[in-house]
């Protein structure tokens, strides 16, 4: 899935004149002007897909995190821990809920559950490196947690008739339970 | 006429036929005398064979007894005589006879036999009877003289008829001349008379002289010999009198001799009318009586004292502690005596004993290690000794004191005071229980909780609890302090308690803060002791959600 951006057209004249040149320049810096906009608003549109899988990313963590509470382990044991399948499940209900509401396909997710009341390591894991969220590398917690690691297209509005392909941004949010 | 006589002569028959039987079945032989066999045959004459009598007309030198009017038959008598059929035989015995003859009658009958006449033995004279042509029978003595009796002993003699019959009418005896009879009868050897107790026993002698027969009369009977000696033995209570007389032709005489057999005496003494042996508590009092029978005299023995009849009694009182035999000894005429006592034990009132603890009677309760004091008072006894359950005290003790115990452990203990006299035992005992002190726990089911678990299916706080020591019944009262300080209490009981969601009143219970929670438990027991348990914790938590970075 992509997403769907509605795009410009633009159109080209010809100036046999100085009036012609002026209006040819005049036409030129109308074009570069387009083009600047066009790319403002890309990135704009950029920025703003990101922001938005972030928040995608991290309500589907917390919300695996809350589901996946494992009560009768606290009861037996007095410490919490996750149902790994449980947060998982609520996770990517959250994520696909929020796609679906968007009408965004082609994303790709990534969910990881360390359950144990100790939290722990996953090594390799998100494997990119994202701005928002921990760093690539070795994914720890002290504590159970969920990773949401996804991954979204973006499409771009001016950018792709330059030659420019296709961008996918990548976010991760993680959450935890407090013993 | 003719049928007067007929019927005089039929009569006549008759009485002679039943009288001849009469005298066969009733013929005693016996010592023979002189006279006429009809007056002295049933007596001493044995009939043997055919022999009766018949009545005989007889012309001799013969004459009627005085009773038939003493007529002399040299004109002819007649008179019942001794028919001896032919074949047949008279006999009998005689004795101290100096001679001795029969008269049998001559006749013309030729139906008539021969006598053969016999005498100690002797065939003394055979006489043929048949005189052809005589006219009436004629009796005459045979043999003639008298035979004389070679013996002054027993003889027997006879008269057989043979070849006919032969009528005999009486013997002739004289007796040899001798001094009257002496006879001498003792017993046990002595004139007597005797006296003896039933069963009594002893002997007979008698010696005699010159008797010709002996006869015993009184306590016994019966022909006896000139001497001899009869015993008799188990002869009941009497008098017995036992005399002999001799007799011979010149005279009798008699001695005779008493024996007296007592009873037994006997004699029953008896204390409240039993035979004893009694028993009674000093000081005692009762009765001695006795009765005695077939005594001539009682004299008393032993604790009975004084003079005594036959019969009486004798009241004691405040006899004190000992053993008394009443003794009444019996005599009767004849000295045989008898004895009887009875025994009274009079002893001393049975013990009594009281144990206390600390005074009462317990039991009590204390607590470990417990110290107490048990004391003890006795009467009447004689010795005392104590036993405990836990064996801790056994033994003799004095017969009231008193005993300190210390450092007793938790158990039951029981003391027994058993004090004994010779009339018996009393026991008194008293309980000590000796319980451990009051002491509890208190524990919590989950350490650590949910807020408000039971919304989230999970359980809720369960504490319980245990009671020991102490004495039952226990209250407990179950202290439970939330986070933020409210405390909240529950009244149990029992040695083990519980406080849980549903018997607390509270579904949430202890889980509806956030924090530590603290509980315990105040325990009393049922005499007031009281003990305060350890505390106990529990952490109730959310466990909430958070981003992380």
């Amino acid at each position: 899935m992509t997403l769907s951006y509605s795009k410009f057209s633009d159109s080209n004249g010809m100036i046999r004149e100085r009036r012609a040149q002026s209006a040819v320049w005049g036409l030129l810096t109308i074009l570069v002007f387009i083009i600047i906009a066009a790319g403002l608003v890309d990135i704009y549109r950029l920025y703003a897909a990101r922001n938005w899988a972030y928040t995608v990313a991290q309500e589907a963590a917390l919300a695996g995190a809350s589901r996946g509470r494992d009560w009768a382990y606290v009861s037996a044991t007095g410490n919490i821990r996750l149902t790994s399948a449980l947060a998982t499940s609520g996770a990517q209900q959250v994520v696909s809920a929020e796609m679906n509401t968007r009408g965004v396909s082609g994303y790709t997710l990534d969910i990881q559950v360390l359950p144990e009341p100790a939290g722990g390591t996953i090594t390799g894991y998100p494997p990119r490196p994202v701005r928002l969220g921990n760093g690539r590398g070795d994914w720890s917690t002290n504590e159970p947690a969920v990773g949401v690691y996804l991954t979204v297209p973006v499409d771009w509005l001016l950018l792709d008739r330059f030659g420019i392909a296709g961008k996918s941004i990548s976010v991760f949010a993680s959450a935890g339970v407090v013993q | 006429m003719l049928r007067k006589k007929y019927f005089i002569a039929l009569f006549t028959a008759l009485l002679m036929a039943a009288i001849a039987v009469q005298t066969v079945f009733a013929i005693s032989p016996d010592y023979l005398k002189s006279g006429r066999t009809y007056d002295q045959e049933s007596s001493y004459i044995q009939w043997n064979g055919s022999v009766s009598y018949v009545s005989l007309y007889h012309r001799d030198n013969t004459s009627l007894p005085a009773s038939e009017g003493g007529a002399n038959c040299n004109n002819g008598c007649t008179e019942t005589v001794t028919r001896i059929r032919s074949g047949s035989s008279v006999s009998g015995n005689f004795t101290f006879l100096q001679t001795f003859n029969v008269q049998v009658a001559y006749t013309g009958d030729s139906s008539v036999g021969t006598a053969i006449i016999r005498a100690c033995g002797t065939v003394i004279a055979t006489v043929n009877l048949y005189t052809p042509g005589s006219g009436a029978p004629g009796f005459n003595n045979f043999p003639s003289p008298a035979w004389s009796v070679p013996t002054s002993g027993d003889c027997t003699w006879s008269i057989t008829a043979s070849g006919g019959y032969v009528d005999f009418r009486a013997v002739t005896t004289s007796y040899r001349a001798s001094p009257p009879p002496t006879v001498d009868i003792q017993i046990n050897n002595t004139q007597g008379p005797l006296s003896q107790t039933a069963p009594g026993g002893y002997t007979l002698n008698w010696t005699s002289a010159n008797a010709s027969t002996c006869t015993a009369s009184g306590n016994w009977s019966g022909a006896k010999t000139g001497s001899g000696s009869q015993a008799y033995s188990n002869v009941t209570a009497g008098t017995y009198t036992y005399t002999l007389t001799c007799t011979n032709p010149s005279g009798s005489a008699s001695d005779s001799v008493t024996a007296y057999v007592f009873s037994p005496p006997s004699v029953d003494v008896k204390a409240n009318n039993s035979d004893g042996p009694l028993s009674f508590f000093e000081p005692s009092a009762y009765t001695v009586t006795w009765s005695s029978s077939n005594a001539s005299s009682c004299q008393a023995e032993g604790n009975l004292t004084g003079s005594i009849g036959l019969n009486g009694s004798q009241t004691f009182n405040n006899i004190l502690q000992g053993t008394y035999n009443y003794t009444v000894r019996c005599f009767n005429p004849v000295g045989a005596q008898v004895v009887d006592t009875v025994q009274i034990r009079v002893n001393p009132l049975p013990p009594t004993v009281d144990l206390r603890v600390e005074g009462g009677n317990g039991p009590i309760t204390r607590v470990s290690p417990a110290s107490y004091t048990l004391s003890w008072t006795s009467q009447y006894a004689t010795s005392c000794s104590a036993s405990s359950s836990d064996g801790g005290w056994t033994g003799s003790v004095v017969l009231s004191g008193n005993r300190a115990f210390a450092s007793i452990p938790v158990g039951t203990h029981t003391y027994t005071v058993t004090c004994t006299n010779i009339s018996g035992t009393a026991s008194d005992s008293v309980t000590i229980y000796v319980v451990a002190p009051l002491s509890g726990t208190i524990t919590v089911t989950y350490a650590r909780l949910l807020l408000f678990a039971p919304n989230l299916g999970q359980p809720a706080q369960t504490l319980s609890g245990t009671v020991t020591g102490g004495e039952p019944p226990y209250s407990i009262t179950v202290h439970v302090r939330t986070p933020s300080g409210v405390e909240i209490s529950l009244s149990r009981s029992g040695p083990t308690w519980s406080a849980t969601p549903q018997n607390s009143g509270d579904i949430n219970f202890g889980t509806t803060e956030q924090g530590i929670w603290t509980a315990w438990s105040d325990l009393t027991d049922s005499t007031g002791r009281g003990y305060r348990t350890s505390s106990v914790t529990w952490e109730v938590a959310w466990h909430p959600v958070h981003g992380r970075p």
